[in-house]
């Protein structure tokens, strides 16, 4: 129902939005979803699939390893296309901006998860919790890029030159994936070159299986936790808005201004 | 700590930090909703701000 115009405002009134928590159905579909998966991935890959003839145990990390920097590669090239469809006039819009956010916060809290499991799974095979061999150096270096990303957008600046920088520096930080994904055949690492490929892979059966399925389920994790970031960025930014046209309505009420008509 | 010991740990890693990020996403999205729901109506100038336009964010995604 519309309500007259305020009175201590000359300009349209703001138009006031029913705010919605960041659950709904869907996400709690995608929730249940990721939590019965998940019980499934922990039962395949701590109790059913068998050990690895050369690692033995050690192999049953990688199931939770390699689904991280899954995510976080998908993440942030998700943020790059985002950012790009940002900076690119005909489909310039905030949503895009917000896409860019979530996934790339996301992204970089799978990264990190990425080097704790892996630090973990090298004192097992390696002896040693890292070493600065190309690829755990580079992917340390993608998760401190991605760091200085998301304090790019915490920048205080306009909103729009705000997104506008953070779209670039994405489309910057997105090159590392490649520096990360072919370290391991550019230099010489203690890391262990791709194993799943599509034409070629190392692992076969019930780890392959296993492995495929740990993929599916992070990635329907990732898309739980990105859709809750984004509507939560969204109330953020209607926070600081309503903040603003408050401000904004309490000056011009002081000043005695705005009288409608 | 033995082999076992440290793949429990990474496990144990990476289902409990996605879980308190997604926990932490979803109580601050209650509050932030309750403090912008909380905002409606008359402010303390007495001025009423227009309530049109009701807009659900989840059907923004």
């Amino acid at each position: 129902m519309a309500s007259p115009p305020s009175p201590a405002s000359s300009s349209p009134s703001p138009v006031r939005t029913t705010a919605a928590p960041t659950a709904s159905v869907a996400t709690r579909v995608l929730g249940g979803l990721s939590l019965v998966m998940l019980a499934v991935t922990v039962l395949l890959a701590l109790v059913i699939t068998p050990a690895d003839v050369v690692q033995g145990e050690a192999v049953r990390l990688m199931y939770a390893h390699l689904p991280t920097i899954w995510v976080a590669y998908g993440s942030f090239a998700a943020a790059a296309v985002a950012s790009a469809l940002y900076l690119w006039p005909r489909t310039r819009r905030r949503h895009w901006d917000r896409v860019a956010g979530a996934t790339a916060e996301v992204g970089t809290v799978f990264t990190a998860l990425c080097l704790a499991t892996g630090m973990l799974w090298g004192r097992i095979t390696w002896g040693v919790y890292w070493q600065w061999d190309a690829r755990l150096t580079t992917t340390l270096l993608l998760f401190v890029v991605y760091l200085g990303y998301l304090a790019v957008r915490r920048l205080p600046a306009e909103p729009v030159v705000r997104s506008r920088r953070s779209a670039i520096t994405a489309l910057i930080a997105v090159v590392n994936i490649v520096i990360v994904r072919y370290s391991v055949d550019w230099w010489n690492t203690l890391h262990q070159k791709a194993s799943l490929t599509a034409t070629d892979p190392e692992i076969t059966g019930e780890m392959l299986g296993a492995l495929l399925f740990s993929l599916a389920t992070f990635t329907v994790l990732a898309s739980w936790l990105i859709v809750h970031r984004y509507r939560l960025i969204r109330l953020e930014e209607l926070r600081d808005e309503e903040g603003l046209q408050r401000a904004i309505t309490e000056r011009r009420a002081e000043a005695g201004l705005g009288v409608a008509g | 700590m033995d082999s076992w010991g440290t793949i429990l740990l990474g496990w144990t890693i990476v289902l409990v930090v996605p879980g308190l990020y997604g926990a932490w996403m979803v109580l601050r999205g209650r509050r932030l909703a309750r403090e912008l729901r909380l905002g409606e109506g008359d402010d303390d100038t007495g001025v009423r701000t227009a309530a049109g336009g009701d807009r659900d964010l989840r059907a923004e995604v």
